[in-house]
């Protein structure tokens, strides 16, 4: 014989359902941003430095304090830059490339609370992730499929709020897009 | 050529609206060759990314374009925010007057485009200019 479930335990299981997609959620976001398709990457710095937060983030890591992100910098021959350019959408490297590059997230994400914790934020804590956000890779993925997802997972039953910077990068004033 | 249509309604909207407001400003555009003009210049760099082409209904797929414009704003460095301001009102404008009621679909792909986020202002120390980032999403029909 099927057991009975009380309406509390109906109301447990739902915000339990409910946290595990918000959670999800914020993970999923995180790991997307940390890939070659949806960062710049040259060192990989940037890309393995996504945050989320209850708190706005900073954009304060310095690379150079990093390895091997450091170390990785270095193979690159002195004297040169890398700026954005239009043509073929990429990184214009004037210098040669590192050799390699590596992407390994920094920052573990925590595990949120949608009553507890309804706002969180994801941003990127390098130091120069101005420069990377005049790639349009990022407002691509915030704006294109991470919001299409967003949809498709809560519709009109959003748990809370989570927003993605796609904004300045040297104070906690930039923008960030709500999801 | 509904790919080429689909980009030619964003890029001329926005490009007629800064021409109106402003024919000193260059457009540069995805995959085209230019020399970063000098540091009293402005310019603006639009690029158009799609995430995806059709929709699968009963029967054909129909064609059915979205992604994400991206317009990069830069003005002259340390004059002001007024330029940047009034130039994203423009690009803002160019981008919104797609959906106005009295739009003339020239390329006949229905566009449109939903939120606009920014303009957020990147002041870089190495960069000549002051930046403004403006992107939405967008939606086109055939």
């Amino acid at each position: 014989m099927a057991k009975k479930k009380g309406l509390g335990q109906i109301v447990t299981d739902l915000e339990r359902q409910i946290n595990d997609d918000y959670n999800a959620l914020i993970q999923l976001t995180v790991e997307g941003l940390g890939t070659e398709e949806n960062s710049p990457v040259d060192t990989g710095f940037f890309a393995s430095s996504w945050k989320a937060s209850t708190q706005k983030v900073r954009a304060q890591d310095k690379r150079e304090d990093h390895a091997p992100w450091s170390k990785i910098y270095e193979t690159r021959q002195p004297g040169g830059e890398t700026s954005w350019s239009s043509i073929g959408n990429q990184w214009v490297h004037t210098d040669r490339k590192p050799a390699q590059s590596r992407i390994k997230p920094r920052f573990e994400v925590p595990e949120f609370n949608y009553k507890r914790q309804p706002t969180v934020y994801i941003g990127n804590t390098a130091e120069y992730a101005g420069y990377a956000l005049e790639s349009p890779k990022v407002a691509n993925f915030i704006q294109g499929e991470m919001r299409s997802l967003v949809q498709q997972t809560f519709g009109d039953k959003r748990p809370g709020r989570i927003f993605a910077r796609t904004g300045s990068s040297s104070s906690v004033f930039g923008s960030y897009t709500k999801l | 050529m509904t790919l080429v249509n689909a980009r030619a309604a964003f890029e001329k909207a926005v490009t007629d609206a800064v021409a109106a407001a402003d024919n000193t400003v260059l457009m540069v555009y995805d995959n085209v060759r230019y020399t970063t003009p000098g540091k009293t210049k402005k310019y603006i760099l639009m690029t158009v990314n799609f995430n995806r082409s059709t929709i699968q209904n009963q029967g054909a797929a129909q064609d059915y374009y979205s992604g994400v414009i991206q317009c990069n704003i830069y003005v002259p460095k340390s004059a002001g925010t007024s330029v940047l301001s009034s130039l994203s009102e423009v690009v803002i404008d160019g981008l919104t007057s797609v959906n106005a009621s009295g739009y003339t679909d020239t390329f006949s792909v229905a566009p449109r485009v939903s939120d606009i986020s920014g303009p957020t202002p990147l002041e870089l120390e190495d960069r000549s200019h002051f930046i403004g980032i403006v992107s939405c999403q967008f939606t086109a029909v055939v």
